[in-house]
């Protein structure tokens, strides 16, 4: 597209732009190393993270008040509009993505204190992974304007929500089978939780880039996959107590 | 609560596709001697809407709206050719009277020019020469009348006999409306009626047309892209004397479908 006459709105427009790709970039490393440090009982990598989520905050914030300023003094129309909106939307989805990375990563130490199933780890782990792929796909959907990868990344959520409901009957069942799980368990289901919202978020900023780049609303929203929602107590298979006849 | 939330969201711009169209325009063109400055414009104007006329200077949008009341009939050297219906009447009809159509039609300028009279004998002068008031009484309605829908009644009421250029210049504007609307018109045409106008008296004007547009038809040329936003439902984009591009405002200001637009209105040419 032609630039702008106005060579410094050009550059007020390109700034924003590029600090969302750079929070992009961040908020992948965030979840990648929350994760990985839950993974592995990672401390220092822990605390790394929730250092991490200061600048990201500052980051959205920055991205406002320019965003803000721009529109103030430009009034921007049209495409340059939903590049801003986008903006301010996108960066806050991101910020929120960081605030759940860190989230996951406060709970390494606790979830460290007590011995953990490694096939619960691994259902994590692949929730991540996941996750990240949803998110890596959103952001380049975002720096190539790229509709039909927005809404591919919309579509494939789904997948996301069905491991996360897997997870949480895996989880419950560990809960019944040995109480000394709990808190462990506890942990793991609210960092899996703060997962599944990251690949809600990547959703979000999809419909954003589908927004900014053909003006128009994505249509219906997609279906629901976490069931979580309405698993009972009686849904989950209780394994037999060792020695008993089970419940 | 909620009705009158409905309401105000509704009262910007949305074009509403039910009301009958006022003035039809098909295959207008327009040469300036040798040169031609509108390529064959077909272009309908909705009743009781504003419709925005947009494009770069020299674009040929001034030229389109003074065709629609023959105002290029005042430039010797200007050729008008197409059909530019009036209720299904042809307005470059030998047989029409032109004053009798620029009274159904007015006009608003760039710039306030008020006559060189008092501020009641600026609005009772088209009347008058109408022959719209048969009595002084009737004289002092229409101009009360005319004052108040301009919305200046209540800062001029005291002081009609003091002249019109003495006022301000957005009180000057408001004038030249109710001058215009005095003649009782159909149709008003606004060239960039607020382009020497503050912020303050551009948004008293802005408010006015919004009011302006329950009993009249509005057509107004604005560069100012947050205007035309503001209180048109319809725009047409013009682009070295072609129409780029016409639709309901909403839709030109958030997703324009032509690249003219978009790179005009988005400040990508001038």
């Amino acid at each position: 597209m032609a630039e702008h006459i106005v060579t410094s709105y050009e550059d007020e427009l390109k700034f924003i732009i590029r600090r969302i790709s750079e929070m992009g970039g961040q908020a992948e490393r965030m979840v990648e190393q929350s994760v990985s440090a839950l993974m592995r009982s990672d401390w220092a990598l822990a605390q790394s993270v929730v250092a991490d989520d200061v600048l990201l905050d500052a980051a959205q914030r920055e991205v406002d008040e320019r965003a803000i300023r721009t529109i103030a003094k430009r009034q921007p129309m049209a495409i340059d509009l939903r590049e801003i909106v986008g903006a301010i939307r996108i960066s806050s989805d991101l910020e929120r993505i960081g605030d759940l990375a860190k989230n996951t990563a406060k709970r390494v130490i606790a979830v460290h204190e007590h011995s953990q199933p490694l096939q619960l780890v691994r259902g994590l782990e692949h929730l991540s992974d996941l996750a990240l792929e949803q998110l890596k796909e959103v952001l380049d959907a975002y720096a190539t304007r790229n509709e039909k990868q927005a809404l591919a990344v919309r579509d494939s959520d789904e997948s996301i929500d069905a491991v996360y409901t897997s997870i949480f009957r895996e989880l419950l069942t560990y809960m019944m089978e040995d109480p000394r799980n709990i808190t462990a368990c506890t942990h793991l289901l609210f960092s899996a939780k703060n997962i599944e919202r990251i690949g809600d978020h990547a959703t979000n900023i999809a419909e954003t880039v589908y927004y900014i780049k053909t003006g128009e609303q994505m249509e219906a929203e997609r279906p629901k996959g976490d069931r979580t929602a309405s698993i009972a107590h009686t849904d989950v298979t209780t394994p037999p107590a060792p020695g008993g006849s089970g419940a | 609560m909620m009705e009158n939330l409905q309401a105000s969201f509704n009262k910007g711009p949305s074009v509403d596709s039910s009301k009958p169209i006022k003035m039809k325009t098909k295959d207008v063109t327009v040469h300036y001697g040798q040169k031609q400055a509108l390529n064959g414009i077909t272009l309908n104007i909705p009743e009781n809407q504003v419709t925005a006329l947009i494009g770069p200077s020299g674009c040929g949008k001034s030229t389109y709206l003074r065709c629609l009341n023959r105002m290029n009939d005042t430039i010797d050297s200007a050729k008008v050719a197409g059909e530019i219906l009036l209720d299904g009447e042809d307005v470059y009809d030998p047989d029409i009277d032109v004053v009798e159509l620029r009274a159904r039609v007015g006009m608003v300028f760039q710039k306030p020019n008020p006559f060189p009279k008092s501020i009641y004998d600026n609005v009772a002068y088209g009347p008058k020469i109408h022959g719209l008031a048969h009595s002084k009484q009737e004289l002092d309605e229409v101009v009360h009348t005319s004052l108040r829908r301009a919305g200046l009644y209540k800062e001029v009421h005291d002081r009609l006999d003091e002249p019109g250029t003495g006022l301000s210049g957005g009180q000057q504007q408001r004038l030249c409306i109710a001058r215009a609307i005095a003649v009782s018109p159909e149709v008003i045409l606004m060239d960039e009626p607020c382009s020497a106008l503050d912020p303050i008296a551009t948004a008293t004007v802005e408010e006015l047309i919004d009011e302006l547009r329950e009993n009249y038809t509005i057509v107004i040329v604005t560069h100012s892209m947050q205007q035309a936003a503001r209180v048109s439902q319809l725009t047409a984009m013009f682009h070295l004397g072609d129409l780029a591009e016409v639709g309901p405002t909403e839709k030109m200001f958030s997703n324009p479908g032509d690249k003219r637009t978009q790179d005009y209105i988005t400040g990508r040419f001038g």
